[in-house]
């Protein structure tokens, strides 16, 4: 159990993930017991291409929300893909957020639903910026577990 | 370690269908999610309980991996929202193709959604995100389901003996029991007749020799099914019309029950979209025990033979009507009986509700519900030939999904919108022959509603009528224009052409329209030529469209049933003079445009694609249903007084050159 500086950081690092409600800790932790030494950079990847795909499911989004006619067919699939995969890491706010917008989407309501994306927007840009620095972070941790 | 786009599957567990002393261990699992995250994290606890994980991020790729290796997978779970084909049609295919459990997963947990599950037949729904407990014991659904397929050939198995007695408790038990999925009802109900059988379940064999429904033998099997009538067509004699060496009637009997769901959820599907109440399935499944003398014969006799609640036969027929539920009003006389599908839909109208929906779906079901992977080019056959019905379905299905599901497809994201694709791909609408036909307009609407959906084969985007706009129509507006394209009508048409040539009643249409996809019927047939009809499919779209959107649900019934009637003339002439289904295709079209509804007429051009659907595969229909499509128009008028749609159908017709035959 390495407990270097790296290390250290890591773990406050993802604890300030959960105090800032950015990850729930409950799901990252049960992701963490489905990594084993036989698949070490499991979490790695996992947020890895978390951060490409709802980068690219949240363009979508947009871009859907501000066709005309709204395209119905693309936000509902996207909505459901961000929020699966949100719910799935564990990414807390992105779900919720992603949740209001489903709501008032189906509401009818497309300029509250353009102003919901706008706040969607916001918080992945925010947990995109730290969990780029963590994911790196991890990077830089691995190599010297091993 | 992320197999996107590429999916590979280690067949080495053994005992493919059998049980090895280690089961559950080496469970052959076939994972289909276009989320990466979720597939990697699925994979991942998959192995944990030792299964055995192929993963795939395409619908596409997972059917043909299925189709390449049928007896390689256990079981399948698959995501709901997938871009290329909607995840229930993916259910619907591998129900009526592989007849593997599947079970389905999703973020969204609404209730309509999982009910749609429950009725598409999938044997579990999963919400994400989702934990290893709900995997370790995903096997039990392979166990059951091979159980039920034994007690099922068991029951039937008794033929070779020569059982004549075992033959009519197996026929009995073959229409409920074998289909495990989503027939609870059939099975519950079947239990007490079952109750000898049932003792002889014997678990612990598991072994059931697997019959591969390939696009041949389904072809074979939907025409048989055709030539003898939906309410006729009883294992024994479709085996005996298919003359398949080998095959045995259980074979024949699980996959007919299939069929049938297939086709009950294409018209059921319709109805449920965008959450609205999605009863419709559970309605019809409901119902499904009280009959109720609807239209007298005929919807006991589509209800007995395709199981579909007698309730929602006359429910959509009432409907069609006057918006009255239950009232059997004016049966839908064109049906066209003889048609080779002879589908019971006829009676079900659009009507208002999801029953109709439902009913229709069944019935169209039954015609396209066969997920076969035809090539265009056989829908292109099957579009001229009478069978051609039945083998449209399946080539709208072999399009490349099988729209199965066409209403269910229609609900769910539009942008599969393909289902029409499938089937035209190659040919652009092949179908409208069976869209055609107004009447079927419950069926077909909710067939064609459910190819559109459906055919997310990805083929071309052909048109989601599904879109699901969360206003009334599912159907996404903008893929109206893809819908002229893909061979929305085929699919699901089949199942319509046998309700009626005759458009359908207004009201049945309305409520079609409201609901999922079912209404799309009218769009896609009617536009046989798409590129002639364009004009006329958009007009028909719009009332569709408008249907749903509310507002003028009542003039767009109307209209409905009079473009069906209408329609019905058009696409009969249509689909002949263009000889393919493109009817369908652009009939998909209108359907779709759930935000322009405001056009009536284009409801009427729906059901012409319908008619030419139908037309176009019974042959006699054109002449028939001609006639039938003026009475039925001048039912409506009389209760709708929709003289101008008619007139304006007319002269649509005649625009296009149509003309009725």
């Amino acid at each position: 159990m390495a407990n270097t500086p790296l290390h250290q950081q890591l773990s406050i690092m993802k604890q300030s993930f959960f105090d800032e409600g950015l990850l729930d800790h409950e799901q990252v932790s049960y992701l963490e017991t489905l990594e084993n030494e036989d698949d070490p950079d499991f979490i790695e990847n996992l947020f890895t291409m978390f951060l490409r795909d709802s980068s690219r499911y949240i363009d979508s989004i947009e871009k859907a929300l501000e066709a005309t006619p709204v395209d119905y067919s693309v936000m509902e699939r996207m909505l459901y893909q961000l929020k699966g995969s949100s719910a799935s890491i564990g990414a807390s706010k992105i779900n919720g957020e992603t949740n209001t917008l489903r709501k008032v989407f189906h509401d009818g309501d497309i300029e509250s639903a353009k102003a919901s994306l706008q706040k969607l927007k916001e918080e992945h840009a925010n947990f995109k910026e730290k969990l780029v620095i963590y994911v790196r972070m991890l990077k830089e941790a691995k190599p010297s577990e091993y | 370690m992320l197999n996107l786009g590429y999916c590979k599957g280690s067949m080495s567990t053994a005992s493919s269908g059998g049980v090895s002393d280690q089961f559950p261990v080496g469970l052959r699992v076939l994972v289909v999610d276009d989320d990466p995250t979720c597939l990697v994290i699925l994979e991942k606890m998959l192995r944990i309980c030792l299964y055995e994980v192929t993963k795939c991020n395409r619908a596409e790729i997972a059917l043909s991996l299925l189709r390449e290796n049928r007896n390689g997978y256990d079981i399948v779970i698959s995501d709901v929202h997938m871009p290329d084909m909607d995840g229930f049609k993916l259910l619907e295919l591998i129900g009526l193709e592989m007849d593997l459990p599947v079970i389905m997963m999703s973020a969204d947990d609404g209730k309509n959604v999982v009910m749609k599950g429950v009725t598409h037949g999938a044997c579990d729904y999963l919400i994400k995100p989702i934990r290893i407990e709900a995997l370790k014991n995903i096997w039990q659904h392979v166990v059951r389901k091979k159980k039920n397929e034994w007690k099922d050939m068991e029951q039937s198995g008794s033929v070779e003996e020569g059982g004549d007695r075992q033959q009519k408790q197996s026929e009995d038990a073959d229409y409920s029991s074998s289909a495990n999925e989503g027939s609870w009802k059939n099975s519950k109900r079947r239990k007490d007749e079952e109750e000898e059988v049932d003792e002889r379940d014997d678990t612990s064999t598991l072994k059931k020799p697997r019959v591969v429904w390939s696009v041949e033998l389904h072809q074979q099997f939907v025409a048989a099914v055709n030539q003898l009538g939906i309410d006729k067509a009883v294992p024994k004699k479709i085996l005996e019309l298919m003359n398949v060496p080998g095959l045995t009637r259980e074979n024949v009997a699980s996959h007919l029950q299939k069929y049938r769901l297939y086709l009950r959820r294409l018209s059921g599907v319709s109805q449920h979209q965008s959450g609205m109440g999605n009863s419709f399935i559970s309605t019809q499944e409901a119902t499904y025990g009280s009959l109720s003398s609807l239209n007298g014969l005929d919807l006991q006799t589509l209800a007995a033979a395709s199981q579909i609640p007698a309730q929602s036969l006359a429910t959509l027929q009432a409907a069609g009507l006057g918006r009255s539920t239950a009232k059997p009003r004016m049966p839908m006389p064109i049906v066209d009986q003889r048609n080779l599908f002879s589908f019971e839909n006829p009676k079900l109208r659009f009507g208002e509700g999801q029953q109709q929906h439902l009913n229709n779906g069944k019935q169209i079901n039954l015609l396209h519900g066969i997920p076969t992977t035809m090539e265009p080019k056989q829908l292109a056959n099957m579009h001229h030939s009478a069978q051609s019905l039945g083998s449209m379905n399946m080539q709208l299905n072999a399009h490349g999904d099988q729209s199965g599901s066409l209403l269910m497809q229609m609900s769910q994201q539009q942008s599969r919108g393909q289902i029409l694709n499938e089937a035209t791909s190659s040919q652009v609408p092949r179908l409208p022959s069976s869209i055609g036909q107004p009447i079927v307009n419950n069926a077909l609407a909710s067939g064609v509603l459910a190819r559109n959906g459906l055919a997310e084969s990805g083929r071309g985007t052909g048109f989601n009528p599904v879109s699901q706009s969360s206003s009334t129509m599912n159907f996404p507006l903008n893929t109206t224009a893809e819908l002229t394209a893909t061979s929305f009508a085929l699919g699901s048409a089949p199942g319509v052409p046998s309700l009626t040539s005759k458009g359908m009643f207004p009201e049945e249409i309305s409520s079609e329209i409201k609901g999922p996809g079912g209404f799309i019927m009218p769009s896609y047939d009617i536009f046989s030529d798409l590129q002639h009809h364009r004009s006329h499919d958009w007009e028909l779209q719009n009332a569709g469209m408008t249907f749903n959107g509310s507002q003028q649900s009542n003039s767009l019934q109307s209209n409905v049933d009079v473009a069906s009637s209408v329609l019905a003339h058009q696409g009969f002439s249509s689909s002949q003079s263009n000889g393919q289904g493109r009817n369908i295709s652009a009939v998909g079209k209108p359907m779709f445009s759930a935000g322009d509804a405001t056009d009536h007429v284009n409801a009427q051009s729906l059901g012409q694609p319908l008619n030419n659907f139908f037309a176009e595969n019974l042959v006699r229909v054109k002449t028939e249903r001609v006639p039938d499509a003026s009475l039925q128009t001048t039912l409506f008028n009389e209760q709708f007084g929709q003289e101008d749609l008619m007139s304006a159908l007319l002269k649509q017709q005649q625009q296009a050159g149509i003309g009725p035959a």
